[in-house]
């Protein structure tokens, strides 16, 4: 059997029929195995994510009652039955595949469907039915083949979307972009409190599965995050706020206050929420340890890394107390970010890509960025000797345009990794890999005063070619066989519920030149 | 990272002014997609029309009096390749080959895939282990599990397990929409249905493993068979495992499909 899958659809004369035959009995009142939900159960909308050249990861959460107090969403105790549709048109004219799922009540009636037989390199629109409800459209696509050598890959690396920060205002316009993916790099949730400076969390700091569940519910449905999820697939990462600020592997942040259960109880349940609520080509998580680091091809043209710096790291030296001067364990050569098996992992990826550009998205700044003589210990300044093995490695090998993408820090930041640190930032050299640091969508950054002092400080820098610690937005991505093009997009305000949007800056990095430069 | 901290980092500033991975090969056959990852993670996320059902399956073996087994893949592979036995221009086999640090004997594995056809309304798909062991220069006593993990459309905790003598095990799930069955061509000398993480503690804990024979189990359920094998060189141990999951269409989907058929024959009916 030689013929591709796309002369095997599903015809549409009998879709049609399939529809009106559904359509009619629903109309009638007959249920099929699942039961009659108290609503709209696709209240969450509907997502995609990690795209290969033939499949791509469909994702929905029945959810009637999004907040509901036990977490359930509104959705009975009870496994329900739900169909998808992917098709080549809007209009759902032209069914190319379809099936069902089971949306089980142990994992919060998520769908996780991986469609596979898909063309390469294409777009296609999706949705769901279940209870005589349909979702909203959907719209995905499938990366170039491997061996495609494909001249664009369009895409938003963005990341920290507080809540209770501000609206998601820079969603809005990103959703408008004309993208191929969107990169998700952490703190997609707060677990915080109430206490919101725009609006406000739906309950105190998360402690439980249920909060976690409706935590997600909550951010979800902002209209602009779902349009987002609706228009592109993501690639999705998590950092600390998925779980708890600032914790660290199997610890939690010794700074904050303590939890009335043990803390790999909340990673599990932080872990189960996340896949829950995430399109991702995973299997849903049996306790506490979740491998979530992946990676995907874009044609030639780009190898992506997701990473994970926080499941695995080890703890953060000095206390994690920034504020203080450097404690004399500082640096501890046992110090570790990745955990030996994505370190082992990410290596030797790196060294079998044959890539144009090899992309790591991650989480916290990468380059050395000392603000004095303190350091932040939760940025890969706090574990010298694992990036250093990086840098040696990326140094040594001949690998062509390492770009490495970045969240965390709400502030927007591009430079170039120095291969050589033999002293104060201003001896720094060699550059071996761009970075690209994005903003938040909405959570806090700093006042203009204090802004303008560290951007004066890290805009010093010989590496550091942009520092701005202000504006929320994303940075829009254009990658060429020749240049990777970073647009920092900043929305003026979060604080209102819509916002202009304008391009503050623009670099390009040129292929074999890891140095960004002003476009 | 909170603004507060930034803050104060910016104040600090002011005050102070100062190795190879292994990889996992997709097989494809139809609606079925199957990782299979010789040096790691064996068999990984057997995926039916969208839908994970197979969790893992893991290989163990106990050669001669060693004090505990080991996974297949901390052996040394000798070799491996897939191929596409359908012709369909995927992938959907895989072999690999291993022995011990004594080339003591030899392991050959052999997955296919096969599933069911994009559209067919009939949702299916097997999976099929071919095992041979060989002793390559004297006799040796081994033995040899499959594990197999179980979690039927994804969700776990919601699965019946069952064994039947002499060969044969099933699993269903509690929606009533899917089920697994598997038959070992060579009947099991030891089985254990129980927890995953009850039977994958016994087989890493680094002591021998004595399967409890429990022969049924409910919840996050996973199926173990074991064999203990005398091998003698020239005297070759094969055995196939069969896994078949089907999706069994929920009766609205089978009254769709029949509806919908029946308006298409009474269609064609009126073309004519």
């Amino acid at each position: 059997m030689s013929r591709d899958r796309f002369d095997l659809p599903i015809s549409r004369r009998r879709f049609l029929e399939l529809v009106a035959a559904s359509a009619a009995m629903t109309a009638a009142g007959c249920d099929f195995g699942s039961p009659v939900l108290p609503g709209d159960p696709f209240t969450l909308g509907v997502a995609s994510g990690d795209p290969l050249a033939d499949r791509v990861v469909l994702w929905t959460r029945l959810a009637p009652t999004p907040l509901a107090p036990d977490g359930a969403a509104g959705m009975p105790p009870v496994p329900v039955t739900v169909f998808w549709e992917v098709a080549n048109d809007e209009a759902f004219r032209s069914i190319v595949r379809a099936g069902s799922a089971v949306a089980d009540p142990s994992l919060g009636h998520s769908v996780h469907v991986d469609v596979n037989g898909l063309a390469p390199d294409r777009w296609y629109f999706y949705r769901f039915h279940a209870d005589g409800h349909v979702s909203p459209v959907g719209r995905t696509r499938t990366f170039p083949a491997p061996s495609a050598a494909p001249a664009l890959m369009r895409f938003a690396s963005a990341s920290c979307q507080n809540w209770k920060s501000g609206y998601y205002t820079a969603h809005h316009h990103l959703a408008q972009e004309d993208l191929d993916f969107v990169a998700f790099l952490g703190d997609y949730i707060y677990e915080s409190g109430v206490g919101g400076e725009v609006r406000d969390h739906d309950g105190p700091r998360i402690e439980t599965l249920a909060g976690y569940r409706n935590r997600y519910a909550l951010y979800k449905s902002d209209p602009n995050l779902a349009e987002a999820h609706r228009r592109f697939p993501w690639l999705v990462t998590w950092d600390d706020h998925e779980v708890a600020n600032n914790y660290a592997g199997e610890l939690r942040d010794e700074n904050g206050a303590p939890y009335p259960v043990p803390f790999l109880d909340l990673r599990a349940w932080a872990y189960q929420a996340w896949y829950e609520n995430t399109p991702v080509r995973l299997l849903p998580p049996k306790g506490a340890s979740f491998r979530i680091y992946r990676d995907l091809a874009f044609g030639d043209l780009a190898k992506l890394f997701v990473l994970d710096t926080r499941q695995y790291r080890t703890d953060q030296d000095c206390n994690d107390r920034a504020l203080d001067p450097i404690c004399a364990t500082f640096p501890n050569p046992d110090g570790d970010m990745l955990g030996a098996a994505q370190e082992s992992w990410l290596l030797g990826g790196l060294a079998a890509s044959n890539a144009r550009w090899n992309v790591m998205a991650q989480q916290v700044v990468f380059s050395p960025t000392p603000i004095g003589t303190r350091l932040n210990f939760d940025q890969w300044d706090g574990y010298p000797f694992a990036r250093q093995r990086i840098v040696d490695f990326l140094r040594a090998r001949p690998l062509r345009n390492s770009v490495i993408l970045t969240g965390d820090i709400h502030a927007s930041g591009v430079g170039w990794v120095p291969g050589q640190t033999p002293g104060a930032p201003s001896t720094f050299s060699d550059p071996i890999a761009s970075e690209f640091v994005a903003t938040g969508i909405s959570s806090g950054g700093l006042d203009e005063g204090t802004a303008s002092l560290i951007e004066l400080l890290f805009n010093s820098y010989p590496h550091v070619e942009y520092f701005e610690a202000v504006s929320r937005g994303y940075v829009r991505h254009e990658v060429t066989r020749d240049a990777w093009r970073a647009d920092y997009r900043f929305v003026e305000t979060v604080l209102e519920e819509s916002s202009p949007i304008s391009t503050a800056v623009s670099f390009v990095v040129e292929h074999g030149d890891p140095r960004p430069q002003p476009a | 990272m909170s603004p507060s901290r930034l803050v104060a980092l910016a104040a600090a500033a002011l005050l102070g002014a100062a190795a190879s991975p292994a990889a996992a090969i997709p097989l494809e056959s139809g609606v079925a997609v199957v990782d299979v990852d010789p040096t790691l993670e064996q068999v990984t996320g057997w995926t039916v029309n969208g839908v994970a059902h197979l969790r893992t399956q893991q290989l163990f073996v106990r050669p001669g009096s060693a004090p505990f087994e080991s996974p297949v893949t901390d052996l040394s592979l000798l070799s491996s390749a897939a191929s596409d036995a359908d012709g369909d221009g995927k992938e959907d086999a895989l072999a690999a080959s291993y022995t011990d640090a004594g080339q003591r004997f030899r392991l050959d594995l052999a997955w296919r895939l096969a599933g069911s056809a994009i559209g067919d309304p009939a949702v299916s798909s097997s999976l099929t282990l071919d095992v041979t062991l060989t002793a390559l220069t004297a006799p040796i006593s081994i033995a040899f599990f499959a594990y197999d993990d179980v979690d039927l459309f994804t969700s776990f905790a919601d699965d019946e397990a069952l064994f039947t003598p002499p060969g044969r095990a099933s699993v269903t799930d509690a929606s009533g929409l899917g089920s697994w069955q598997a038959e070992w061509g060579l009947a099991p000398d030891a089985i254990e249905l129980a927890l995953w993480s009850d039977t994958l503690a016994s087989l890493s804990d680094g002591g021998v493993t004595t399967l409890t024979g429990a022969t049924s189990a409910s919840g996050d359920v996973t199926v173990t068979a074991g064999w203990l094998f005398a091998l003698a060189p020239g005297q070759p141990i094969s055995f196939s495992q069969t896994q078949v999951i089907t999706v069994v269409p929920e009766p609205g989907s089978l009254l769709l499909v029949g509806v919908g058929l029946a308006l298409l024959v009474r269609r064609k009916g009126a073309a004519r």
